[in-house]
């Protein structure tokens, strides 16, 4: 039982038609067409799309760090205003500050929000306990691994106990032994904790091996042209035949909006 | 080769072609001392006091020309991070500044202080603060934008996020530009009390020029020169390889 018998009413986060515009040398171009879109308690979403399409646009929007030119985003019903440590981001290269051990990064969220130094170290702890790096807690960021840093990432982001947690394309940067290493542990730290999810990439098989769910964002303007729900029990494996049928259908889906985002790339080179 | 070794001969080196010039006779004994005159004449500065007082005098002005430049430079730096029009305004200001050797300020501080303290600290100041300000701005703009980034949704606001990423962040950035403007200080202090004859290390080099004691000025030099690798050495060098090395833009030695 992955959900909670009785779901609540509201979803978690809702989209209500956000809107973006950018403005460029050659005039407006519309980045984001009335996107709406709805998150349940405890899902694992996977927003997937070719670069350009404005899948960062929209994680930023969510995260609180962009401002649409209209519609909504509601957290649990509430208008969001801002970045807050309710919607924690994992960043593509962590982000991690280097003048802390692994344990003082962790511990920075909270520190911020005055929780007592026990309870800190303690919160901190179990959360590096959960990304299996307890043991290199006092380890300086330079010292870790690809793989390692991205873990001190997830676990600075659990410990503040986000309603969500946004993942922008967090293994990118990582080599695909490591990346698929990482997959395991995300969905089982995932199933461990029932964090809601949402997972930005362009990466078709990352997308469906991770998501309950996969929203497809279509390129300029981006708009979600399909939703596909993925119902393959946990932990999933990376050559799972299942998922392999629904890799081939989406990225013949994917393949004309690549084209046109490479195409224009080219153009503008 | 241990690194002390080889500033060990390196000092043996100078002095021995030091003593050899000397022995040559090319030039007398009382134009160009011989190292042991440099020596005994430092005995006697440290005996009579008159390095101490010096001293004293020095260091008092450097702290405070440091201080002010330190944290003015900083505050500039900062409000020039932080506002782009600020700093297209100020910018072109601080840099050209910069460029300027600051002792070409000092008649002009003359007129405006008069022959006082004043004038000394307004010299080294001048000369200090640009630097400072230029290095903390440029540090602060080349901080990685996530940084900001990710401590503004883990909840960081206003205040927080200077004092606990900003300012961290950019303190290999900010080390360096201290290190820049205290050598730059320290230079601009030096020529200052050359002229501005009232104790300190530049008056006991003038005095030995009216005096036509070569071995005077000589000494005083060397303490001069000691006192700008020992400040730069114990203190700059040190604090920044400590710092850069746990970024990890150093491999520990």
């Amino acid at each position: 039982m992955r959900y909670p018998a009785v779901r609540p009413a509201q979803p978690e986060l809702s989209l209500c038609s956000v809107t973006k515009h950018f403005e460029t040398r050659r005039g407006r171009i519309k980045v984001l067409d009335r996107v709406s879109l709805n998150v349940r308690r405890g899902e694992f979403l996977c927003l997937l799309g070719p670069s350009g399409c404005g899948k960062s646009t929209l994680f930023n929007i969510i995260a609180g760090l962009e401002a649409p030119d209209a519609g909504e985003v509601l957290v649990e019903g509430e208008p969001v205003a801002g970045p807050g440590p309710d919607r924690v981001v994992v960043f593509q290269d962590g982000a991690l500050f280097p003048w802390l051990t692994a344990l003082g990064n962790v511990e920075f969220g909270l520190s911020l929000q005055r929780i007592p130094r026990d309870e800190r170290r303690e919160r901190a702890m179990a959360a590096l306990e959960l990304v299996r790096l307890a043991r290199f807690a006092d380890a300086y960021i330079h010292e870790l691994s690809g793989g390692m840093r991205q873990r001190v990432a997830i676990a600075r982001a659990l410990a503040l106990e986000p309603k969500l947690l946004l993942m922008d394309e967090p293994f990118a940067a990582l080599d695909a032994q490591t990346r698929n290493i990482m997959h395991e542990e995300l969905q089982r730290i995932w199933v461990r904790t029932g964090q809601t999810i949402i997972f930005v990439t362009h990466n078709v098989s990352e997308a469906i091996r991770l998501g309950d769910r996969v929203a497809v964002l279509s390129f300029r303007p981006g708009t979600i042209k399909r939703e596909v729900a993925i119902h393959r029990p946990r932990p999933r494996l990376a050559d799972d035949p299942h998922l392999m049928e629904i890799r081939t259908f989406l990225v013949r889906d994917l393949r004309s909006d690549a084209e046109t985002a490479v195409e224009e790339e080219l153009c503008d080179g | 080769m241990a690194r002390w070794q080889a500033s060990a001969l390196s000092a043996a080196l100078l002095l021995l072609l030091w003593q050899g010039l000397a022995w040559t006779g090319v030039w007398p004994r009382y134009v160009f001392p011989w190292p042991e005159d440099v020596v005994l004449t430092l005995w006697r500065l440290v005996a009579t006091r008159e390095l101490a007082v010096a001293l004293l005098h020095t260091l008092k002005r450097i702290s405070l020309g440091f201080a002010l430049s330190a944290s003015g430079g900083l505050l500039l730096g900062l409000c020039m991070a932080r506002s782009r029009t600020l700093s297209d305004i100020l910018g072109p200001m601080v840099q050209g500044l910069q460029s300027m050797p600051s002792i070409c300020w000092y008649p002009l501080a003359i007129l405006w202080f008069g022959w006082n303290e004043r004038a000394l600290l307004f010299v080294t100041v001048s000369g200090a603060l640009f630097a400072i300000a230029a290095a903390t701005e440029s540090g602060v703009r080349n901080i990685p934008p996530s940084y900001v980034r990710a401590a503004a949704t883990m909840g960081a606001r206003g205040w927080q996020l200077y004092s606990r990423v900003v300012l961290p962040a950019a303190l290999p950035s900010l080390l360096t530009g201290m290190r820049l403007g205290w050598s730059f200080a320290w230079r601009s202090l030096m020529a200052a009390e050359l002229l501005f004859l009232n104790l300190g290390f530049g008056h006991l080099l003038a005095m030995g020029r009216d005096l036509a004691d070569a071995a005077q000025v000589m000494a005083v030099i060397v303490v001069i020169l000691g006192m700008g690798v020992l400040v730069d050495r114990a203190c700059f060098s040190r604090v920044e390889r400590a710092v850069r090395r746990r970024f990890g833009y150093e491999m520990s030695a």
